[in-house]
């Protein structure tokens, strides 16, 4: 929940990175939380979720799990835990190769099944067309792109490069502003949906740390 | 999705993601052994899956599937596996939609095409809500499963809803000098937990409070007593009785806290181990000592799935196992996967009871029949359970003693209700499920129909029909096979037996930890180690992050053990809820 100190407010958010193989989402998130970028590809082992505190205005401070997806993800079958609680999501995928494109349309439809807003909503999803440092193999013009979101139902898209740190910044800024008209929404609507009954966390002084700062749904 | 997996060379290979197999997964990847986790279904769980109301139904309204294992080629070198399906489905049925329904459905964007058309409407756009367990289990507050949900650190990815009561149905009790009526009532009592719920309680007389009161607190150290001594052979009803206790409180003991199915099969000893487990688990978390995972019991399979995954485990649903191969020296090798594909294990291969059948007679199965219930009406109470008014729900384990319905209940069924408070229903809605064992010689005919009465009398006996409020129910059959699984003895074949029917994990954790012993040989691994700190991938900055998370792992579980040293925190709890309550107004 959100904690006030000198009126200062702190939101909780989870986010989702999914995405093909090697379309850069570890890059992108090792990018964006430690400013570090390296060449060297290995996949991902041992690392449940980043954290970036983002002081989004005087008064409001954010801090954004971004949830890798692990070893399984050639396969796509990530547990229920990896989507609960998730209030938005980047779907990534590498400009330079198509198949990574034409996989977005899994990606997103997989969200969209697995987990929602209270009020039964998809969660935000933002598009990025990563490692647009290369010459594209996707057409990735605006127009193009623009009608492309419109159809399948994403708030929006970005080039990005997690080599170049281009608009990695402006994207996750764009996503927290949907989350954060969301949860407002939310909030207005069903105070209920926040949090039903008092369920107990084994590590009680964890609270602080659980993601879904109230604005979660399940399944 | 049917494409071959990159690589083919793994230190084990676990099939089915029952939990079981989960643990396994994320306790051998957390050493570093290379797993490949295969489960035949399209979801996480196996047999502990938790499913909405659309994959409840597809799994209720399909029919029976095997293999049939002519169709195999005999191989040289390869023993081939028969599937075979733990579950029967006895009877299901559900609410019909309304013609006033019928305009608006098409309009219904959430509409989807595997529930049947004619189905209540409010039902199936809540489909996504529901979170119905395959199996009833509990964990115990100070069980096997929770201590290493705490130590490994896995827990953080759960959250839990503490049982709110525990309840027994037991006839009205006649007072001293009483004529006693020709026919007894029975009714649903709550079984008083805490000293302070044993004096508050109004049902049990005031000599039988106290005998209670002088019983859960003698049984932390019951071995030494001359009186256990002497009748710890015996069976565990005559131990309860030589202590003096009525027979409502011998119900409340062996039905709701030693939790056995009938009051002959145990004797003194394993009674009071049960027991002794119960009560170590009180208060810890709450009045009761289960706790129940938030959106049903597949969330704790799923999160060592998510520590095996993390650590490098690679996941494939919706394949299962053909053949298991093995060299001359009767060694698996490896299996062929249900798309041909040969892959090898070095280490060893896990395999679920479901792929063994060629052994099993089901006739000749124990098994437990369960009925599922989606109801509008719930049969008990929040209310009167939590003690508040416009409670949001509750959650509640109830028993039945055999015979409670006529001779032929020869077992205690147990009574689960849960709803919003445990994320398992939307507002409104109450799921409930009643399970009784069902010996082998017995025939499922009788089983239904006597579940059946039980759950219409129950509703009856709080003036509502059976009809007018449940909107869905089903009854299915799940085997629990053990024993010879008619493979050949390969070393290296593990192979998971079924849920043993029991409402706690004790029995699967421990099965779990063997196999990891076995194919750990010598490597002296802990099972299941401390998760580092999520953001700890970075130890050298002392960023912002860290700052602001504050806590290191070891002042957490200086803060842990706090927690647990708090012995009643029933009153703490309340005032918690009722300070949330409102800040919500």
């Amino acid at each position: 929940m959100s904690s006030t100190s000198n009126q200062q407010v702190e939101y909780l958010y989870k986010i989702l990175v999914v995405g093909d193989i090697g379309t850069g989402k570890t890059s992108i998130i090792k990018r964006y939380v430690h400013n570090i970028f390296s060449n060297s590809y290995k996949s991902t082992i041992g690392v449940d979720f980043a954290l970036k505190v983002l002081t989004y205005d005087n008064n409001t401070i954010i801090r954004l799990q971004l949830w890798d997806i692990a070893g399984q993800e050639r396969f796509g079958n990530m547990t229920r835990v990896y989507y609960k609680e998730a209030v938005g999501a980047f779907v990534v995928f590498d400009v330079t190769r198509p198949p990574t494109f034409d996989a977005v349309q899994k990606w997103k439809t997989d969200i969209e099944h697995k987990v929602f807003l209270p009020d039964e909503r998809p969660i935000p999803c933002v598009l990025l067309a990563n490692k647009s440092d290369m010459s594209p193999a996707v057409d990735i013009k605006n127009e193009t792109m623009n009608n492309y979101c419109a159809e399948n139902g994403f708030v929006g898209w970005f080039e990005t490069s997690a080599k170049e740190n281009k608009n990695i910044e402006e994207a996750a800024r764009f996503l927290v502003d949907k989350i954060l008209e969301n949860y407002i929404e939310v909030k207005q609507e069903d105070p209920e949906a926040l949090k039903i009954g008092n369920p107990v966390t084994l590590e009680k002084n964890g609270d602080s740390r659980n993601a879904g700062a109230g604005c979660c749904g399940g399944r | 999705m049917a494409e071959h997996l990159p690589n083919d060379q793994y230190d084990v290979i676990i099939s089915s993601t029952g939990l079981v197999q989960s643990l396994l997964a994320g306790a051998l990847c957390r050493v570093e052994k290379k797993v490949l986790h295969l489960d035949m279904n399209d979801r996480y769980g196996g047999q502990q899956s938790t499913l909405n109301l659309e994959e409840f139904h597809q799994f209720i309204s399909r029919g029976q599937h095997s293999t049939d294992q002519s169709n195999h080629e005999k191989k040289e070198g390869a023993t081939s596996l028969t599937y075979q399906d733990a579950y029967k489905i006895l009877h299901f049925d559900y609410k019909k939609k309304t013609t006033t329904q019928e305009d608006t459905s098409e309009q219904n964007t959430f509409r989807r095409s595997d529930l049947p058309n004619d189905m209540d409407e409010a039902l199936v756009s809540q489909s996504r809500r529901f979170a119905i367990d395959l199996t009833s289990q509990l964990l115990f507050s100070n069980g096997e499963i929770v201590q290493l949900l705490i130590s490994s650190a896995v827990g953080r990815y759960l959250e839990f809803k503490c049982i709110d009561a525990i309840m027994v149905y037991v006839p009205e009790q006649i007072k001293k000098g009483q004529k006693p009526p020709e026919t007894l009532n029975y009714r649903f009592e709550k079984v008083p937990l805490t000293k302070g719920d044993i004096m508050k309680n109004t049902f049990v007389s005031l000599p039988e409070k106290s005998y209670l009161v002088k019983f859960i607190t003698s049984c932390m150290d019951y071995e030494s007593q001359p009186e256990f001594q002497k009748y710890q052979n015996e069976p565990f009803i005559e131990y309860l009785r030589a202590k003096n206790l009525s027979p409502l409180l011998c119900s409340f003991i062996i039905y709701a806290i030693a939790m056995l199915q009938d009051e002959k099969s145990v004797n003194a000893r394993d009674g009071m181990s049960r027991v002794k487990l119960f009560i170590s688990s009180l208060g810890r978390y709450g009045s009761t000592p289960f706790l129940y995972p938030l959106f049903g019991s597949a969330e704790l399979n799923q999160a060592f799935c998510r520590v095996a995954a993390v650590y490098g485990a690679t996941y494939v649903l919706r394949r299962g196992v053909e053949n298991v191969v093995h060299d001359v020296n009767e060694n698996v090798t490896g299996i062929e996967c249900t798309q041909g594909q040969l892959l090898k294990c070095s280490s060893g291969f896990v395999l679920d009871r479901d792929y063994c059948a060629s052994n099993v007679v089901v006739s000749e199965c124990n098994s437990i029949v369960r009925q599922v219930l989606i109801s509008d009406s719930a049969l008990f109470d929040p209310n009167q359970i939590t003690g508040k008014e416009n409670s949001l729900g509750c959650a509640v384990v109830a028993y039945i003693p055999p015979g409670s319905f006529g001779n032929d209940q020869k077992y205690c069924v147990t009574v689960m209700q849960v709803d919003q408070t445990s994320s398992c229903a939307p507002k409104g809605k109450f799921l409930i499920s009643l399970q009784i064992k069902r010996d082998q010689g017995d025939s499922d005919e009788q089983v239904l129909s006597l579940l059946k009465t039980i759950s219409t009398r129950l509703f009856e006996s709080k003036n509502i029909v059976f009809d007018d409020v449940v909107a869905y129910q089903a009854v299915y059959r799940q085997l629990i096979r053990s024993g010879n699984c008619g493979l050949p003895a390969f070393e290296n074949l593990f192979v998971c037996d079924d849920a043993d029917g029991s409402l706690d994990y004790g029995y699967l954790v421990s099965r779990a930890k063997n196999v990891f012993e076995k194919l750990t040989k010598g490597q002296d691994f802990e099972f299941l180690p401390k998760m580092p700190n999520p953001d700890g991938e970075d130890d050298q900055r002392v960023d912002e992050t860290s700052r602001l998370l504050g806590l290191g792992l070891e002042e957490q579980s200086a803060k842990l053990d706090q927690e647990e040293v708090v012995e009643s925190k029933d009153e703490t709890n309340e005032q918690i809820t009722e300070e949330q309550e409102t800040k919500q107004d």
